[in-house]
């Protein structure tokens, strides 16, 4: 019997404003692995992430990491991933980690900082869920709209899961389900994932040294 | 008399009042975009070349900060500056008709890094408003979850996020001559660091590789899995509520708390070490940094820890009880300590929004607080938050911050106004390991590997970001010290047979309700006012410190303090030939001195429309 970690990486379960997740956790918590599975909530910044498995000194034989992404594709498709790495400048893994110990929680920085301090091990699956570019508005605020003129607002929670997610729930767990109890040798669809293909730091939060001072055109 | 330019005084009972004959006590200049265009065309007549130069992002803190400055490289001076929060919080459109217990849970959201101070200030507030005194316990475990949050996070800012600014990576980049000194200076305080020169200690603030720089990230996990003891999560923890907290509190509990605490007792000594070898070198090295982000040291600080003695979470009584703090609240200006009072401080704060992307609002429900005194218009009770976004312009608007001011004046906030306060004022509590002499707060750090150590902070005679990191470093050891004189208490309360860290309350269905949570985060100044109404938040109001130090100018045209800061800031880089290679080290380490902040979880308004969406600014799953 192997050893797996399963992380469910930004999984809140007190958000209920947009039902996937805590669907998707108790459809996880009900299946009877092959393994001695460690399901995470992996709510936390990479850092503490990172901490967390050098604190355990678990010597995972796999890890399976779900998370939201955006890379491009068809919004609500899953693909599975598998993590090969490769090769950073010192200053770009640093600036993951600035943005790391904030507490902001991101699977691309995960993946760059738990490789820097080498808690993955050889065998590490990313199943993503793309999701639209402002999901996290529309899911988990658009009940929380206030008409100011109306006075009228709604609360978080509550909503239904809709047949659409529940789909992606059904795809999400049944990849789950071979990666943590195959691994990659069951996985005839995984698609390599290496740091050429993450997302770069996002504008609005990226953190910099003197490189990314912009010069612009003199005052007229 | 703490007032200058609010038109308020005083009776003999300390009872504020405003001036008699003075037809609008509230009124003030607003500098026309005229003024603001001719004061840039006479910078650009009097300056051949100029360069703009825009820092987006400055902050390594959850982003969302934009720094737009005008520098003349030839004559190495910045000439014109303009701070941009780039990002709508929204936290107070979105609690606004929720119940107040929701407040707590949702403002901590409001930072990825200190949520859990927002959640207090949050809870505070609402006691306040409510009536509900937290037992001793409950406000004694409230302190060492503060202090946790401290302990994680100035040392964050010390060695992983200001660090790097005084690596030898970027010491050799931008001023290699000053990496010459550093590698032949000796250090002073080699006995408590262990580096015999500054070179070898900028060596190990390499980032990502320093020795430093890895231990700090591994003292972080220790402060929060102490928080974690008493708090049961961190960063945002579930068990911060109105009245107390929700923890269950053993003599196990906090035995296995001091024993997260005794490496923080070295680790406190060591970066006082450090960082005051390196800023003295640095002074020596070069004379001119002493100008570096110099602005005279206005600020304000409410004073964190309550004394479990004293805090009833009246406002009626919260002069006395903050007074009693374990760090004294103040108001400061140009170094003068004017005032210790919260009411003082309460009342003559201010939010403008001349320069930010908010519509003025019209009400003005509260002329005077709880006690009496008069409150302005733009006081955080009278003020509503109406997004406006609009086109960026730095004559008009340009920001997401308002601008707060304490008596008419931009201010600073940071850890190292809980240093300075206590230092001035006096006022804290007898204790075994802290005191505050009038010039300098004396901490005694208990013994570990290296002995007992007395170390003193002293006010410096020049107020910069060199003197801001320092203080910062001294407060690791304050907080450390704070800490045990609660943990102490803490363990008597337990003896004594204290149980109970929580007060039960209910929430009125009817009536109206006010309160202020005034209290700290790991970078200063933080207070949440709400105002309740038939059981629902009416209004709620929140002012970070990164609000008050990243504000853009006030409408009579006073800049902001990092705008102050930079303005003031020489450029001493020397590594660089013209424009396209200069890096610009100085401006950001004044920046940086003042460890901005902006929220992980930001808002934004779209366009055309009364609609508050988060922006992910992540690849992370909440939306799961």
């Amino acid at each position: 019997m192997s050893r797996i970690a399963l992380g469910l990486v930004g999984y809140y379960q007190f958000i209920r404003g947009y039902p996937l997740g805590p669907e998707l956790k108790q459809r996880l918590d009900s299946i009877s692995w092959r393994h001695q599975v460690d399901l995470k909530e992996m709510n936390w910044g990479p850092v503490a992430i990172v901490q967390e498995f050098q604190a355990s000194q678990i010597a995972y034989d796999r890890v399976v990491l779900i998370a939201a992404v955006q890379r491009g594709g068809e919004v609500g498709s899953v693909t599975c991933r598998q993590w090969l790495g490769g090769e950073l400048k010192v200053m770009e893994v640093q600036n993951r980690i600035f943005e790391a110990v904030t507490g902001i929680i991101s699977v691309d920085n995960l993946l760059v900082i738990g490789a820097h301090f080498k808690i993955w091990p050889r065998e590490l699956i990313v199943i993503e869920v793309e999701l639209p570019d402002d999901a996290i508005g529309n899911m988990v605020l658009k009940e929380l709209e206030i008409h100011r003129d109306s006075g009228e607002m709604t609360a978080i929670g509550d909503h239904p899961i809709t047949p659409d997610a529940q789909k992606i729930v059904d795809r999400i767990a049944a990849y789950t389900l071979i990666a943590v109890d195959i691994g990659v040798e069951g996985m005839s669809n995984l698609v390599p994932l290496s740091v050429a293909d993450l997302n770069p730091l996002a504008a609005v939060c990226h953190n910099q040294l003197i490189k990314d001072c912009g010069i612009t055109t003199p005052v007229h | 008399m703490c007032f200058e330019n609010l038109p308020i005084e005083f009776d003999e009972n300390g009872k504020a009042h405003l001036k008699p004959g003075v037809p609008n006590p509230y009124s003030y200049n607003t500098q026309t975009v005229e003024q603001r265009d001719a004061y840039l065309t006479d910078i650009a007549r009097k300056n051949g070349q100029l360069n703009d130069i825009d820092f987006d992002p400055v902050t390594r803190v959850a982003g969302a900060l934009a720094f737009h400055s005008t520098v003349n490289l030839k004559d190495r001076k910045v000439v014109d500056t303009a701070s941009m929060a780039t990002l709508f919080r929204g936290y107070e459109v979105i609690l606004r008709g929720r119940d107040p217990r929701d407040a707590a849970f949702i403002s901590s959201r409001a930072c990825g890094v200190c949520g859990g101070v927002h959640a207090t200030t949050s809870a505070l507030a609402i006691e306040m408003a409510l009536g509900i005194k937290p037992p001793p316990l409950g406000i004694v475990v409230r302190n060492l979850l503060l202090s946790c949050e401290y302990l994680y996070d100035n040392p964050l800012h010390l060695f992983i996020l200001a660090g790097p600014d005084f690596s030898e990576a970027l010491i050799r980049e931008t001023n290699p001559e000053i990496w010459q000194k550093a590698e032949r200076a000796p250090s002073k305080f080699a006995a408590v660091h262990g580096y015999k020169t500054i070179g070898a200690i900028m060596t190990d603030l390499n980032p990502l590789t320093g020795r430093l720089y890895l231990e700090a990230l591994e003292m972080t996990r220790v402060a929060r899995e102490a928080y974690v003891l008493l708090g049961g999560k961190y960063p945002h923890p579930e068990t911060i509520i109105p009245g107390g907290v929700t923890t269950t509190i053993t003599t196990n509990t906090m035995t296995e708390f001091y024993l997260k605490l005794v490496p923080f007792f070295d680790y406190a000594k060591r970066c006082v070490a450090i960082w005051d070898d390196v800023y003295d070198f640095m002074y020596e090295a070069n004379p001119q940094y002493r100008h570096l982000g110099e602005i005279p040291p206005t600020m304000v600080d409410f004073g964190q820890w309550d004394h479990e003695d004293h805090y009833d979470a009246t406002y009626a009584n919260c002069n006395a009880w903050g007074e009693k703090r374990w760090s004294t609240p103040g108001a400061m200006v140009n170094g003068k300590l004017v005032t210790t009072r919260l009411t003082d401080i309460n009342v003559g704060f201010e939010e403008f929004v001349e320069h930010s992307y908010y519509e003025p609002w019209e009400e003005y429900p509260f002329k005077t607080d709880p006690s009496g005194n008069p409150i302005s218009p733009n006081h955080p009770w009278n003020k509503t938050t109406i997004p406006r976004p609009g086109k960026q312009n730095w004559k008009e608007r340009y920001s997401w911050s308002c601008t707060p001011t304490w008596d008419r004046k931009t201010f600073e906030a940071g850890a190292y106004a809980r240093v300075y306060m206590s230092a001035l004022a006096q006022k804290l509590p007898p204790s075994n390991y802290f005191a505050s002499t009038g010039k300098s707060l004396v901490l005694n750090i208990a013994k570990d590997k290296l002995p007992e150590m007395r170390l003193e902070w002293h006010v410096p005679d020049v107020w910069n970001a060199f003197e801001r990191n320092r203080a910062r470093a001294y407060a690791v050891a304050f907080n450390l010290m704070v800490t045990l004189e609660n943990w102490v208490r803490a363990q008597d309360l337990i003896k004594r047979g204290e149980k109970r860290v929580a007060t039960p309350f209910e929430i009125p269905k009817t009536g109206q309700h006010i309160g202020v949570g005034m209290w700290g985060a790991g970078r200063g100044f933080l207070a949440h006012w709400c105002v309740i109404e038939k059981g629902v938040l009416a209004n709620y109001q929140i002012s970070t410190p990164s609000t008050v130090n990243a504000c853009p100018r006030t409408p009579w045209g006073e800049p902001g303090p990092y705008e102050r800061a930079v303005l003031n800031t020489p450029i001493i880089e020397t590594n660089f030939k013209d424009e396209k290679d200069f890096k610009g080290i100085d401006i950001l380490r004044a920046l940086r001195s003042f460890d901005p902040c902006m929220p992980c979880t930001t808002h934004t308004m779209v366009e055309g429309t009364d609609r508050v969406v988060t922006r992910e600014v992540t690849t992370c799953a909440c939306g799961l």
